[in-house]
């Protein structure tokens, strides 16, 4: 009886200690995958600066719920600068994906460029983060002409449309 | 009945004693999973880490604090019909939210959404129906509604800090799980444990879980928006 109270007494700090250890090993497993994440992160994709490059400026608007490029139509391998018309552009259609070039940015006052480089011809789908707001713009090759290749329609279905009063404040 | 008597409780003998420990196991089985699976395949897919470690991370920190609640709903089986529908709302929901979170960030809505209902539906029916049909609709809503609003909030927020949206989306469902610890340890006092898993138990879970969403996350379908 007394041996059994004992051993008792005896195993509540050894359940003390094994709790301690694992809490430190979850700690240490946490800060181990973080370290792991920061010294892994890599260069974001959409950072173009090289300044001796032909530039295409191209004016972006929205307009009937549609996103408009003037000029619509784009030439390859030469870098893109889309300057967004802010006042033409209502809500979430602030935030642009262009996912053949891989491009996500949210255009704002302060920036309202977006650059990427054109890497493929033919014709190629904007939208809305939310893929409400949509448009297609055309790369064209170096020499002008034009290629038969369409990039799949952004088929979801759209509540905003036509100037907005969508879910995402357009 | 205080938080420090269940502070006590978290390093007793009791189900309470065995919380802290089977978050232990999962974090370990799915960072086990996470690097045989990264020197195998991972490593060689462009941007990985960049693109998908920092949401499979949270995923894995996220499956390590809905298990111990699994397991600790499971060791009593039988609850009040109140503390059930507790139960399977708080499971369903956060059970549904964060994975629905990351996978939508990822994948997009669609994807995310499908993923988070399906987990977040599962596992609160699972823990719901402990305690009568309410505990179980409230599963199945939560879940539903979490999994679309994980999924739904990750996708508006794609270029509005979304990283640290997802940062504060777990420390908070954190809390909501430690207080859903407290609740179960507050509503059992005195009851005996009714039903004991093996440490196996959380090893497939975090397992299943992880290896999934790896799965889902890297070569499974996308949203046109994500490809």
């Amino acid at each position: 009886m007394a041996d059994d109270f004992r051993a008792e007494e005896r195993a509540v700090p050894m359940i003390v200690k094994k709790n301690s250890l694992y809490s430190v090993g979850i700690v240490v497993l946490v800060v181990a995958g973080v370290i792991f994440l920061s010294l892994n992160q890599g260069s974001s994709l959409e950072s173009y600066s090289d300044d001796n490059q032909e530039t295409q400026i191209v004016k972006l608007s929205v307009k009937n719920g549609e996103y408009i490029l003037e000029p619509p139509q784009l030439k390859k391998n030469v870098k893109v600068r889309l300057e967004a018309d802010l006042p033409q552009m209502p809500g979430c259609s602030k935030s642009i994906v262009i996912p053949a070039f891989k491009v996500s940015k949210t255009v704002s006052s302060k920036d309202n460029t977006i650059e990427f480089i054109p890497d493929k011809t033919g014709t190629f789908n904007i939208a809305c983060s939310m893929n409400m707001y949509r448009g297609t713009f055309s790369v064209l090759e170096t020499d002008g002409s034009a290629s038969d290749y369409v990039e799949q329609k952004l088929n979801t279905g759209s509540s905003c449309g036509m100037g907005g009063g969508c879910g995402c404040g357009g | 009945m205080t938080i420090k008597e269940f502070k006590k409780a978290l390093h007793g003998d009791g189900v309470e004693g065995e919380l802290i420990k089977t978050i232990f196991i999962s974090l370990i089985t799915s960072f086990l999973v996470l690097a045989v699976v990264y020197f195998l395949k991972l490593r060689y897919i462009e941007n990985f880490v960049p693109k998908y470690g920092f949401f499979l991370f949270l995923a894995v920190l996220s499956y390590a604090l809905i298990l111990p609640s699994v397991r600790q709903v499971r060791a009593y089986k039988e609850f009040p019909c109140m503390s059930g529908m507790m139960i399977g709302m708080t499971i369903g929901m956060i059970s549904g939210f964060l994975p629905a979170f990351y996978v939508g960030a990822t994948n997009g809505m669609f994807w995310g959404g499908v993923f988070g209902m399906s987990v977040g539906i599962f596992f609160g029916v699972w823990n719901g129906k402990c305690c009568g049909i309410m505990g179980l609709m409230e599963g199945v809503m939560a879940g539903f509604m979490g999994g679309l609003m994980g999924a739904m909030t990750a996708v508006m927020m794609l270029n509005d800090n979304l990283k640290a949206a997802a940062v504060i989306v777990f420390v908070i469902s954190g809390f909501i799980m430690f207080g859903l610890n407290f609740m179960i340890y507050k509503e059992t006092r005195g009851a005996e444990r009714k039903h004991k898993d093996d440490e196996f138990f959380i090893v497939f879970w975090s397992f299943v879980l992880t290896i999934f969403t790896v799965w889902l996350m890297i070569f499974g379908p996308r949203s046109v928006l994500f490809q």
